[in-house]
């Protein structure tokens, strides 16, 4: 559906590149609208024009721009960095730092269309800032998210939200650029072809890591026998 | 094919990633290994669950206190009244202009004395309809001072309820006069320039007003809180 709606919508641009950036757009849209606002803007290039428009505007410094891309992708944006520090307090701290850096380096964008992928490389640059700053607590709260899991099997969870707790937590123990990489690829939606540029490393690199981090993960969730 | 080049292609294999030739080949491998059929089952079931994870959300106040972060601090009093911000912005812009401005100000209040020393004293009407410069001067000042009696009567009011204010109510009032007065100057000096530009003049009364608005905000701030009918400001 998403490929079929770029390709109309991308009729009478012959922008290859843009074409590129309104697949991720939409893509996105779909992740952090609410489905009526989504419904409002699929079937047009409307949605790439206001991006571009806004990106301008907030380089010019006006607050209400800013204010509409942080709506925009601040829910995609917070669920990528909750996931590296579970906690919502400093995930809200280093959320802010993102759109900050997102803000003042806007005029180093060089390409609009690539603006989508800069502003996940600058998230995910923080986190990884963040797990360097932080190792040796976030392996404590990785143990305490094993209690806490263990009590809540015990209390007769719902095997689905058993399911997803566990998820959660095979999730925060895969190393860095693993973790990254199936959080853009099976939680946030991004293709490999997206994500290689986002991290710096090749399509077949990304892919491998998804391998191995799905593999890690299935054998969390074995030895806690959810699978 | 073996379990492991199967088990490495089975990834790939669920993002429908892998060409026709690999997909038939792994689909026979698949038939015959009921481990590595539990394998893709397992990444089958991963894959699905990460999509509908519980979904976070940040609280309201994240954007508000980055939009602390994101304004200047010199702009950051007048977000009170986000509607105003532009109109001051413009005034306030480049930083160095009020230096420019204050400068200019201490000259026109000498070019003012001297002026009004030569009407009294010498009984020449330099200020006459005749000359429409001096004239719309005249009249500003006329204007000017009715605002500012408006203006001290309305601060005597304020100073008097100031001690109940709390310290941070109390700095914002502070530099939301600062900057008021501050556009107060810029004002006057653009209608001395170009006492024929009607937008300066309406931008010099709209300062004045805005002073007195802002006065009469604070003494609604101030107020105690059984007497308040509504917070303007925060």
């Amino acid at each position: 559906m998403l490929s079929t709606l770029s390709a109309e919508a991308m009729q009478g641009l012959n922008s290859r590149v843009t074409v590129q950036f309104v697949k991720m757009g939409l893509k996105l849209a779909g992740v952090i609208m609410a489905p009526e606002e989504n419904t409002k803007k699929n079937g047009d290039g409307q949605d790439v024009y206001l991006l571009e428009g806004l990106i301008k505007r907030s380089c010019a410094g006006e607050a209400e721009a800013m204010e509409a891309i942080y709506d925009r992708f601040n829910r995609p944006l917070f669920n990528l960095i909750y996931r590296y520090t579970s906690n919502r307090e400093v995930a809200e701290d280093l959320l802010q730092d993102v759109f900050i850096k997102i803000f003042t380096k806007l005029h180093e964008l060089r390409k609009t269309e690539t603006f989508v992928g800069w502003m996940y490389r600058i998230a995910v640059n923080t986190c990884f800032g963040y797990l360097r700053e932080t190792r040796g607590q976030v392996q404590r709260t990785v143990a305490l998210n094993g209690v806490k899991t263990g009590v809540g099997g015990d209390t007769g969870q719902s095997s689905d939200r058993f399911l997803k707790k566990a998820l959660d937590d095979a999730i925060q123990s895969l190393p860095g650029r693993m973790r990254t990489v199936f959080l853009l690829h099976d939680v946030q939606g991004f293709k490999h072809e997206e994500i290689a540029p986002m991290l710096g490393c090749s399509v077949g690199t990304s892919k491998s890591q998804l391998f191995k981090a799905r593999m890690r993960i299935r054998e969390r969730l074995k030895e806690k026998k959810v699978i | 094919m073996k379990c492991a080049k199967a088990k490495r292609l089975i990834s790939d294999y669920i993002d429908k990633g892998l060409n026709d030739r690999q997909d038939v080949r792994l689909e026979r491998h698949l038939q015959k290994c009921p481990d590595c059929r539990k394998v893709l089952e397992d990444l089958q079931q991963i894959a699905a669950g990460s999509r509908e994870l519980e979904e976070v959300v940040p609280s309201q106040q994240t954007w508000h206190k980055l939009k602390a972060r994101l304004i200047p601090e010199e702009q950051k009093v007048l977000a009170f009244q986000p509607e105003k911000r532009a109109r001051f912005r413009l005034i306030f812009f480049p930083p160095r202009l009020k230096y420019a401005l204050s400068a200019a100000l201490v000259l026109a209040f000498v070019t003012g004395a001297v002026m009004l020393g030569l009407k009294f004293k010498g009984g020449v009407d330099i200020l006459g309809k005749k000359d429409p410069k001096s004239y719309i001067l005249a009249k500003l000042d006329e204007a000017e001072r009715h605002y500012k009696k408006a203006i001290k009567a309305l601060w005597e009011a304020v100073s008097a309820q100031e001690e109940s204010m709390t310290l941070e109510i109390a700095e914002v009032f502070r530099k939301n006069l600062m900057i008021i007065d501050a556009s107060i100057i810029a004002c006057r000096q653009t209608v001395l320039q170009e006492p024929e530009n009607m937008d300066a003049r309406s931008f010099l009364l709209a300062a004045y007003r805005e002073k007195v608005d802002f006065l009469q905000e604070m003494m609604e701030v101030g107020r105690p809180p059984s007497q308040k009918k509504e917070n303007r400001i925060i």
